[in-house]
């Protein structure tokens, strides 16, 4: 960052395009989304304004006012109120929605109040025909009197525009306050306030009184006078009061005489689509056959390319053991690293298939439809309508859904759905359920239009979202905080999906997916085929004492070398581990090898099936090397005789998986939110019990 | 020869490892697997 460069917060109400103008400012490919709350902490990225002038763009979490009522808005007034001069801002581009612009004024006029270099961009123009919306641009300008810019961030108009302004606002440098609420409620008493202190505009005195939210910046001094200031409690809510009212005068008087709408011309497709959407039997109805088709779609289409994949692996590895010299390392390639990158590849058709449709959701305007449609139902078991976005966003991934519940005001809300938030079904779940459905249940058609495993996997996520909200109920009643709840929710238009942001969506999910879950998983599987390679010394005589054994049994040597690598897994290291681990997950169905999948994949759910392809690679000691659901279908239960992953062993571990905790990064997280050990040591145990006995019920009565 | 070469591999796997969960960095911290959104 050079002296030079221009800092710009961007600041708007929810949804408004505040990351769709980030990204075509910097270049950056932020997450963009139809719904309210995409952004909860700031984000920065560097834009050319011009060929010689920079600017650090600060994308801050969008909020209705500067008043915060949860703590990504309270990020904006920290951000507002700073004055050190590397931090706090030289232009602030606050951007509006052309539809709602008379709300998004009432923030637009309390940060011009702050006396602040300013810029307006009306977002979403290319609405405005359908809207029958005209606005007088010049006179808007000379009424607000700073810099307005119309732009459409999403099809990239207006954006030179908006660089041009930001300069010009900078060059300009002084700002004046546009409602100047000082003469308007109590003279004196703002006269009073403002000698506190040179080094503030009077609103930003006002703010640090009515938020207390003292900048560093101010003396000891400063804060004595300004906490005097509060003790008329009565005195102040009747100031905001009057505050917020005087300024919805001053902005419909300006709006008056700028802004027409002419509802003739408008075309009411929203309000019909909302009709069917948020209506109370068929919303509910059009939802469940939505999630039904995604999650039929999610198995249709994503089978041939997924036994491409696995085949292909399978086959590399063969080659290898054919072709490479004999030797350590060729048996760590064959057996470690080709199948372990086997067991994240073959989950890409599934996963991108997945974010496609929730990308195509989001984008659309759908998801607040739903948000909506939920709040009810959230608020019987202590959630609001907000904790729905968490919930959904958490089929992708707990950690970002963690963080988006700083969009709930309420503490209480906010700490059920950040405990309840790892129950829905994550990508990581995905892989683990694809495999063991495939195995345990039958292609088949019902009705002849719905397929059977596509309907399992959506009962998994039913299961984990019904899991959510029952957990939600009795931590609602069994917490003991007091906190006020209150619901907003901003209905954003419905738009075609843009290919861009949905393909970019697709595209970064799925890079993310095995990228970061990729280098796990293959850096487990390289140490598991040592573990499963190596072991104490009785390891090196298991060759020999099986080749003695068995003298007197007519095996062929196929079968032998099979015995022995058998004979061997089970001495090695892991085997050793698993064998110790074996009498308490018995219970439940699983062997020592899938207790050792259960051990790696604590890390990260995904672990699991990749786990059990470098185990089952090293102990079939076969150079006719088979596809990762072949050796799982082939694996044999020595004491019943049959196979291993049955039905009561595949659903029990479907179960186990639904309700665990198995992931050390949404702990970590948890923690973060709530600053202590407690509730994520609480999540990972109490998760932990359920899945225990659930799983141990499920295979008792299965079997 | 394919013996140290594997064993190396082993060993950075293992340092990968520690490194990702039991000294994490702040990236680490923020975003786990599958998560396309840090």
């Amino acid at each position: 960052m050079s002296k030079n460069d221009i800092k710009v917060a961007l600041i708007g109400n929810p949804n408004t395009g505040k990351t769709s103008l980030f990204n075509q400012l910097t270049g950056l490919n932020q997450k963009v989304g139809n719904y309210p709350g995409v952004t909860v902490d700031k984000k920065l990225g560097v834009s050319k304004l011009s060929s010689t002038q920079n600017a650090i763009i600060t994308d801050l979490p969008g909020t209705y006012s500067i008043n915060p009522t949860s703590i990504d808005e309270s990020i904006v007034l920290k951000t507002l109120l700073k004055k050190n001069i590397k931090e706090s801002p030289d232009v602030i581009l606050v951007v509006a929605d052309v539809e709602n612009l008379k709300r998004n004024l009432l923030l637009f006029s309390q940060i011009k109040d702050l006396e602040i270099p300013t810029v307006l961009a009306i977002n979403m123009v290319d609405q405005m025909n359908r809207k029958g919306i005209t606005i007088d641009l010049s006179l808007l300008k000379k009424e607000l009197n700073t810099e307005v810019v119309l732009i459409s961030a999403r099809k990239n108009e207006g954006i030179k525009d908006v660089k041009a302004a930001i300069i010009r606002c900078h060059v300009a440098a002084k700002a004046s306050p546009l409602c100047g609420i000082n003469n308007q409620i109590d003279p004196d008493y703002f006269t009073k306030l403002k000698e506190i202190s040179p080094n503030y505009s009077l609103y930003e005195l006002w703010l640090m009184v009515t938020q207390n939210n003292y900048p560093e910046t101010v003396t000891k001094e400063e804060k004595e006078k300004l906490l005097a200031f509060k003790k008329d409690v009565s005195k102040l809510k009747k100031y905001q009061h009057k505050e917020t009212i005087y300024r919805y005068q001053e902005i419909n008087k300006i709006l008056k005489k700028t802004y027409i709408v002419d509802k003739s011309k408008a075309k009411d497709l929203r309000g019909n689509l909302d009709r069917v959407f948020t209506h109370k039997i068929f919303g509910y109805v059009f939802f469940v056959f939505l999630l039904l088709a995604i999650f039929q779609s999610i198995f249709d289409w994503a089978t041939l390319p997924m036994d491409l994949i696995d085949g292909t692996f399978a086959e590399i590895s063969d080659f290898a053991k054919s072709n490479l010299p004999a030797g350590v390392l060729t048996d760590l390639l064959s057996e470690g690293i080709i199948p372990g990158i086997g067991g994240v590849l073959i989950f890409i058709p599934q996963i991108a298939i997945l974010f496609l449709f929730i990308a195509i959701l989001e984008e659309t305007g759908y998801m607040s439809r739903v948000v909506f449609l939920m709040d009810k139902i959230m608020r019987r078991f202590g959630m609001n309508g907000k904790s729905v976005i968490p919930l959904i966003s958490g089929t992708a991934c707990a950690i970002p859904a963690i963080m988006a519940t700083r969009t709930i005001a309420s503490w209480k809300e906010r700490l059920i759905t950040i405990l309840v938030t790892p129950f829905t079904t994550c990508s990581a779940r995905l892989p683990v359920y694809a495999i063991l459905i495939s195995l345990i249940i039958p292609d088949i058609k019902i009705f002849g239009f719905l397929n059977l495993q596509g309907l399992v996997l959506l009962s998994l996520y039913a299961l984990g979202f019904a899991t959510a909200i029952i957990a939600a109920y009795i931590l609602h009643k069994t917490l003991k905080v007091k906190t006020k709840s209150f619901f907003v929710v901003e209905m954003p238009n419905y738009k075609l999906p843009s290919v861009k942001n949905v393909f970019f969506e697709v595209v970064e999910k799925t890079k993310s997916f095995v990228l970061e879950a990729g280098k796990i998983i293959l850096a487990l599987s390289v140490i598991l085929w040592f573990l499963a390679s190596n072991g104490p010394a009785s390891f090196d005589n298991v060759e020999k004492n099986t080749i003695e054994n068995t003298a007197n049994q007519n095996f062929s040597e196929k079968e032998l070398q099979q015995r022995i690598a058998s004979i061997k897994l089970e001495n090695s290291y892991i085997g050793i581990l698993g064998k110790t681990i074996e009498p308490v997950i018995r219970p439940l169905g699983y062997d020592w090898k899938i207790g050792i999948a259960l051990i790696t994949s604590l890390a990260a759910r995904e672990v699991f099936v990749g786990t059990l392809s470098t185990i089952y690679s090293v102990a079939s000691g076969d150079e006719n090397t088979a596809t990762i659901k072949q050796k799982m279908a082939s694996e044999i239960n020595l004491d019943t005789g049959k196979k291993r992953f049955n039905f009561p062993v595949g659903m029990s571990l479907m179960v186990f998986y639904a309700f665990a905790m198995q992931c050390m990064a949404t702990l970590a997280i948890v923690k973060r939110e709530t600053k202590t050990w407690k509730w994520p040591l609480i999540q990972l145990f109490g998760m932990g019990l359920l899945a225990y006995v659930a799983s141990f019920i499920t295979y008792q009565i299965l079997s | 020869m394919q013996e140290i070469i594997a064993y190396i591999l082993v060993a950075f796997a293992v340092v990968f490892l520690l490194k990702k969960y039991v000294f994490p960095s702040k990236k680490d911290k923020d975003c786990g697997s599958g998560c396309g959104s840090c």
